[in-house]
């Protein structure tokens, strides 16, 4: 049994070793020299892409492939690196010898990683020689083309749809959040990289320890540009209306140990140089009184072209900023900046109110503005491994002059408005870590004061207005944390603060309106004690949740002088707030955050009596009634990126539950608008939306970048004694596509956006829906034929509608050449060749429909000269 | 605290290259009498050694890399991008890339940013530099260590051999046969970096492996020990996705391969293997500073982190 058993096992193995018939050979080169390691491939004659057997040949060039069972023929592709590859039809059981030729023919090249972007753990760079082209002027033309990147029109840098929380130089922060001093500034040529720090903590001490979501920008000079000054200095002449003049000196000195930037810049060409002087990360809020902000600096309404195309301005800026490092972990700041910015606007407005009696106000605007702004800052700060110090102190400044001439449907009024501000703040942080044990420290004072506001109107067949307006605030935050480890996943600790803030207001109308009685003057403090334990849970560096429970206690104390009444009111209450952040995988990231808080008001809730900003807009802050609310929030974010592939993604979103016990009570008449708080349960609902999506195509060298988001807005309102719910809904959508054509000589960068918006008054008789579109577009197309010259064209159009196709259209053309010779640079620009002098748009304030007519200026053009250091 | 970082830094990046500085490592560490004494002794013997130390400064000692030996010429270079993950530890390795270096008779395998940075030296000229000037060019490339990977693994195709370099505060090397892959061809396509590639399967040292190799690059190679297929590897995925290896460059090959004349400890695949997960898994007991106290008083191996990132490529 055995032997048969054995006998059937050789014949199966018989048969095997039969199948297994072969083909055997030699590859040799055609000096008859054996190749080593060639490849041969067997494929069946039915199919040109299945291998059925291959092989590979010994360092004697021999090759014995082992076909199927089965197999009669099959095609051999014989191939070797460097040599042209055979292929022949072999029956098997035969003996085939190859004899290749060399070839010349060199392998396709591929970088998909091109060097335009590489990650390394959360730093990602980007190479700024693969994305400039010749038609840049700054760096900022380059960030705007980077993907992941978004630069808004208000000039804040967002990555991944978040604002950037630090701005570097070299690794060093010498501008705080005045970023675009630099980036408006510098010449990309000057610099090799830009680093995107993911998840960014700026002390050292607190790495690995507290993670931050959002990410900070670093960039890096070209080595020969560090330790040299760097700048240029700008000056041009040019003509439209009248003559008009620019001159521009910025200075970079990028050291070791040592960092300088100096602008001096003047001009009445329209550009202004408000997006340089804002302090875009605010760390503190700066002047905090209550009637700071009461005037507007800028032309009224928003308008979708930029403020350059109808500012007629006279703009002066200066700033010095330096930067000492004193030894590797200690720097000295000092931030000196003066701006002066003195606008003409004209404009016509035309208001439509809705609501029961619909009613229209119109004016003529003849608008001028001067605002003066002083900063100056220092600042100490040491951050090394085991602690974190940092003092910083702040002066400040602001100076606000309005003159205003209006024609309106109830005559011609001349009104002026003025604002004097000043704050000073003071900083001190303190991070300790030793051991498992943290301790933080924080501690800001600020002193804010608005000594000097008015607002004085002369109108036609009434008596003039004459509102004035002081405040004075003082501001204390001080803050404590000890955090302990109890073992490589938790963390757990408390958070203390002590919040104080004293308030001072006084608003008086002038003796001209003796039948109105309308002076405030109140003042008080609030403090507000908070202790927040939370639990943190961290595991590698994937998942990481906090769990926050603050417990306040918050007492308020206000005094209204006029009326001799005291408003006191003490009260704990309770938080709570999760936040989870997980990554999934690499260059991807999920974070939750959801809360529940209470909403309390402050001093404004009691003043009482109306205040007049303008000559028809009549105001009341509170109604003697302490704000309250509670509120819930969840907002959802996921962020993904491949540097390999250039794909970047954000999609965010947030969801607001809000509850009030007060209601904003709007009401109009044919002289004037006034705004008013009463009690009444109020709820709203707040969604917004927001996705950013970018990639660059790596073969073509094309970014293409996607913008999208949405507001949607329920809440309730009153007017003329009616309830109302309104609902405002905007939603806006950006595509972008830019590109590089015939070996770098031609750049396109074209830009569409549609916004739309949405209005809905219902109650319960009535319901009111309205929508406004506007179509935004651009085309910037430069011609570089050499590196020394460049042809440039800038169209715009502005196409905006109430009702479908009806749309008001406006086009703009912008054009220019430039010729660079070694450090010099000459500049013909050529603004407004349409010679367009209107530009109108729509847009919904609240509940009320606005039209806005803008004057802009002419054609005009401005020949400039720039020499480079 | 500052022993120990001086010790990490010094024994874990420049100590392989400068064995002289061990001693004046050894000298900050050990502070005891009794250690002085015997540390006298000891400097009775390299009396020499040491006071030439005390006079010339570690830093302006002209940079002197080990000896490089050309054995081949690349014929084709593949940059990967290797990503891993430590299922325990719950974290992933950020990407790092590995350069393969292909020739006629040998191809090496190793890190990029190494490559770079020692293409960086050479082209200044090793003997222009002193051993400051070295390390910073070497710390431009973000030149970081990688443990629980080789440094070199040099595929010997005449001999059909594999030697790989490993390095635990010292080199240990070992050789082995090339080993025989049993790939299983399937019929899925794709495409890598624009070359048409197919997908292969394999078992290989206890994990399953997906591999796409392309006929255009009549190469059979890939990264690490991968290799044995009609055509080059350029991705290379484990069925649990805890590695993946992607090609992110291919180009023309025009430079040297050479291997480093190390002192290196001779060993075997499974002896280093087992050094290895030790390292790893436990990094602070294969460093003797029973010496050394905390200003806490406290023993700074609590304050070391018990595991470091460990997954290797091979299972068994």
């Amino acid at each position: 049994m055995r032997f048969l058993l054995l006998f059937i096992f050789l014949c199966a193995l018989q048969g095997q070793v039969q199948a297994q018939q072969n083909v055997t050979g030699k590859v040799t080169d055609a000096q008859g020299a054996p190749l080593p390691r060639a490849v041969l491939k067997a494929y069946s004659l039915t199919s040109a892409t299945k291998i059925i057997a291959y092989a590979l040949t010994d360092s004697k060039g021999d090759y014995e492939l082992k076909l199927p069972q089965g197999t009669t023929q099959a095609n051999v592709n014989c191939s070797y690196m460097g040599f042209e590859s055979q292929t022949v039809k072999i029956a098997i059981g035969t003996r085939k010898d190859f004899r290749l030729k060399e070839s010349n023919q060199q392998l396709k090249e591929v970088v998909v990683k091109a060097p335009s972007m590489r990650s390394h753990g959360d730093t990602l760079t980007y190479n700024v020689a693969q994305f400039k082209s010749g038609a840049d002027r700054t760096l900022l033309d380059v960030i705007k083309k980077l993907p992941g990147i978004t630069v808004e029109t208000t000039g804040t840098i967002r990555y991944q749809n978040e604002p950037i929380n630090k701005f570097y130089i070299e690794d060093m922060d010498m501008l705080g959040g005045r970023y675009n001093l630099a980036t408006n500034n510098i010449n990309p040529d000057d610099i090799a990289s830009i680093n995107v720090y993911e998840n960014h903590q700026a002390q050292k001490v607190l790495k690995d320890f507290v993670m931050s979501d959002k990410a900070a920008l670093n960039i890096k000079l070209k080595a020969n540009r560090k330790s040299i000054p760097l700048g240029n200095l700008m000056l041009g002449a040019g003509w439209g209306d009248h003559m008009n003049y620019m001159a521009e000196l910025f200075s970079m000195l990028i050291a070791a140990n040592r960092q300088q930037i100096t602008t001096a810049k003047t001009n009445d060409f329209g550009k202004s140089y408000a997006l340089e002087m804002t302090d875009y990360l605010q760390e503190n809020a700066g002047i905090k009184t209550m009637v700071s902000s009461a005037f507007g600096t800028e032309s009224a309404g928003t308008a979708d072209v930029p403020e350059n195309r109808f500012n007629d301005n006279h703009s002066y800026a200066f700033s010095n900023n330096a930067l000492y490092r004193i030894s590797n972990d200690d720097q000295l700041r000092v931030n000196l900046s003066y701006m002066q910015q003195r606008s003409h606007f004209e404009q016509n407005s035309q208001i439509h109110y809705n609501g029961m009696s619909s009613l229209e106000h119109r004016e003529d605007n003849h608008r001028k503005g001067t605002q003066h702004q002083v900063g100056i800052t220092g600042q100490y700060e040491r951050n090394a491994q085991s602690v974190y110090l940092r003092n910083q102190f702040q002066l400040k400044a602001d100076l606000l002059r309005n003159e205003q001439q209006l024609e309106t449907n109830n005559g011609n009024v001349n009104q002026h408005q003025r604002m004097d501000s000043y704050g000073l703040t003071n900083t001190l942080n303190l991070t300790t870590r030793r051991g498992n044990h943290m301790f933080q420290f924080y501690s800001l004072v600020s002193l804010s004061n608005s000594p000097k506001g008015f607002m004085e109107a002369e109108m036609e067949g009434a008596n003039p207005l004459l509102q004035n307006m002081k405040g004075a605030n003082f501001y204390t935050r001080e803050q404590t944390s000890f955090t302990r480890v109890l073992n490589t996943y938790w963390h757990t600790g408390v958070q203390m603060r002590l919040e104080a803030n004293y308030d001072w207001v006084k608003t008086n109308l002038d003796e001209y309106q003796p039948q109105l009685n309308a002076e405030n003057q109140v003042q008080g403090y609030k403090a507000d004690l908070r202790m927040a334990p939370f639990l943190e849970y961290k595991s590698g560096n994937r998942l990481e949740a906090t769990l926050t429970v603050p417990v306040y206690y918050k007492a308020q104390r206000y005094t209204d002088k006029i009326e001799h009444l005291t408003f006191a009111d003490n009260r704990p209450y309770l938080e709570a707030n999760v936040d989870v952040s997980y990554k999934p995988a690499a260059g991807s990231s999920l974070n939750i955050m959801a809360g529940l808080s209470q909403t309390y008001g402050d001093m404004k809730s009691f003043i009482k009596n109306p205040v007049f900003l303008s000559y028809r807009m009549q105001q009341i802050w509170g109604s003697g009634k302490l704000s309250e609310g509670k509120m819930f929030m969840i907002s959802p974010r996921y962020s993904y990126r491949n540097a390999l592939l250039g794909n970047f993604l954000s999609i965010s979103g947030q969801y607001i539950h809000g509850k009030n016990n007060l209601m904003t009570v709007s009401d109009v008449d044919a002289s004037k608008e006034s705004s008013t708080l009463v009690a009444r349960d109020n709820t709203s609902n707040q969604w917004t939306g927001r996705l950013s999506a970018s990639k660059k195509l790596m073969d073509l060298g094309m970014t293409l970048k996607l913008d999208g988001s949405s507001t949607y807005l329920m809440s309730n309102m009153m007017r003329q004694q009616m309830a109302y719910q309104t609902r405002n809904m905007i939603y806006s959508v950006r595509g972008e596509i830019i590109n590089d054509y015939f070996q770098n000589k031609l750049h396109s960068d074209l830009a569409v956006t549609y916004t739309g918006r949405a209005l809905k008054m219902t109650t319960n008789t009535l319901e009111n829906k309205q929508t406004i579109e506007n179509w935004t577009g651009s085309m910037r197309v430069s011609y570089t034929p050499t590196d020394a010259l460049e042809f440039y064209a800038n169209a715009y159009m502005y196409w905006t509608g109430q009702e479908k196709g009806a749309f008001k259209r406006a086009n703009y053309l912008d054009g220019g050449i430039r010729w660079k010779r070694k450090n010099v640079e000459w500049e013909l620009a050529l603004k407004n060749l349409t010679d367009s002098r209107t530009y109108e748009t729509h847009t919904y304030v609240g509940t009320d429909a606005y039209r806005y007519i803008y004057h802009l200026r002419p054609l005009e053009g401005l020949l400039s000269v720039k020499f480079k250091l | 605290m500052t022993c120990l970082y001086t010790f990490n830094i010094l024994s874990l990046s420049d100590l392989q290259f400068h064995c002289k500085s061990e001693i004046r490592v050894t000298l900050y560490l050990l502070k005891s009498l009794m250690n002085r004494i015997l540390i006298f002794l000891f400097c009775m013997i390299l009396s020499g050694q040491c006071f030439s130390q005390e006079i010339t400064d570690y830093w302006s000692l002209p940079y002197n890399p080990p000896k490089q030996v050309v054995i081949d010429k690349s014929k084709v270079e593949v940059i990967y991008e290797h990503l891993a993950i430590d299922p325990v530890l719950d974290t992933f390795d950020p990407d790092n890339c590995l350069i393969l270096q292909t020739g006629d008779f040998y191809s090496k395998f190793w890190e990029y940013e190494y490559f770079r940075s020692d293409s960086a030296l050479a082209a200044y000229g090793h003997e222009k530099l002193d051993r400051r000037m070295a390390h910073n060019i070497h710390k431009q490339y973000e030149h970081s260590h990688r443990y629980g990977y080789p440094k070199f693994i040099i595929k010997d195709y005449k001999e059909n051999k594999i030697k790989e370099k490993y390095y635990v505060s010292g080199f240990y090397v070992f050789s082995e046969d090339t080993p025989t892959i049993s790939w299983e061809l399937t019929e899925e396509m794709d495409s890598i970096c624009g070359y048409p590639c197919i997908k292969a399967h394999a078992d290989f040292c206890g994990r399953k492996w997906d591999a796409w190799f392309t006929n255009d690059i009549p190469l059979s190679d890939g990264p690490f020990r991968f290799q044995g297929l009609p055509g080059l590897i350029l991705k290379m995925e484990s069925e649990d996705k805890e590695h993946r290896l992607t090609a992110i460059s291919i180009r023309n090959g025009h430079n040297d391969i050479y291997e480093e004349k190390t002192d290196d400890y001779k060993t075997t695949r499974e002896r280093c293997r087992k050094l290895y997960e030790n390292f790893q898994l436990n990094p602070a007991g294969t460093i003797d500073i029973s010496n050394i106290k905390q200003a806490d008083g406290s023993d700074p191996r609590s304050h070391m982190q018990t595991r470091l990132f460990y997954n290797p490529i091979e299972l068994e």
